[in-house]
């Protein structure tokens, strides 16, 4: 897993690329915690090269958009194609994040 | 047969085991190598609790018309009838979920304590 992120106009755009397995998962959460200790409150997460997720990646995804709600930020997820998609639609996290 | 303890180790065979899934030609190999992802977390995690000292096992197996996967833990077992579906902004608790529905078939085992995946196979004729 690629994780590469940058700020544009305050908002954290964090680019996926590969495979979101439980290892990966982790050393996101740790990225995107340490962006909202910084003040970040508003997160762009693309996900169009991102060919494989299971509940923990989505987990984390969760946690991140729960502590944005809490500070009045956001979380906007973009870009999810094929079975990464159909996961989000199964679980009903589709219904939950704000998905372009 | 698969041997490992920790996530790192499962890592270095996940190649393997989803080539191994489209050789025996899985109906859906994506939802399938998802499901045993899932299985194989929950044995890290909740069987063995990260006891580096104990070991997951992973067989597949060929059967008429069917692959079976079984992910065997050291652990005390698992009752899914205690596992609740959780919604919404639950951080944990989709992955039995997703094992639901991913496979064709699943069932566990207290004693030893495991997780049986089977998907259908493409049929040629």
């Amino acid at each position: 897993m690629q994780i590469d992120t940058n700020i544009v106009n305050n908002q954290v755009i964090v680019d996926l690329s590969g495979g979101l397995y439980v290892e990966g998962a982790e050393i996101l959460r740790e990225k995107l915690i340490k962006y909202m200790e910084n003040g970040q409150k508003h997160f762009l997460v693309k996900m169009h090269k991102v060919d494989y997720i299971d509940s923990s990646g989505l987990g984390v995804l969760v946690s991140v958009h729960k502590r944005t709600r809490q500070c009045n930020g956001s979380l906007v997820i973009t870009g999810t194609t094929g079975f990464v998609k159909e996961l989000f639609e199964l679980t009903r996290l589709n219904k939950v994040f704000d998905m372009q | 047969m698969y041997c490992f303890s920790t996530v790192e180790e499962f890592s270095q065979l996940r190649e393997a085991v989803r080539e191994k899934l489209t050789e025996m030609r899985v109906a859906g190999v994506d939802p399938f190598f998802v499901a045993i992802n899932e299985a194989v977390n929950n044995a890290i995690f909740h069987g063995n609790k990260q006891d580096e000292t104990k070991k997951v096992q992973l067989t597949i197996t060929s059967w008429p018309g069917e692959v079976r996967v079984i992910i065997r833990d050291e652990g005390q077992g698992f009752a899914p009838a205690k596992a609740k579906q959780e919604e919404g902004l639950q951080e944990r608790g989709r992955g039995i979920e997703i094992i639901r529905h991913c496979v064709d078939q699943y069932y566990f085992s207290l004693e030893p304590s495991e997780v049986v995946l089977i998907k259908k196979v493409i049929n040629l004729q």
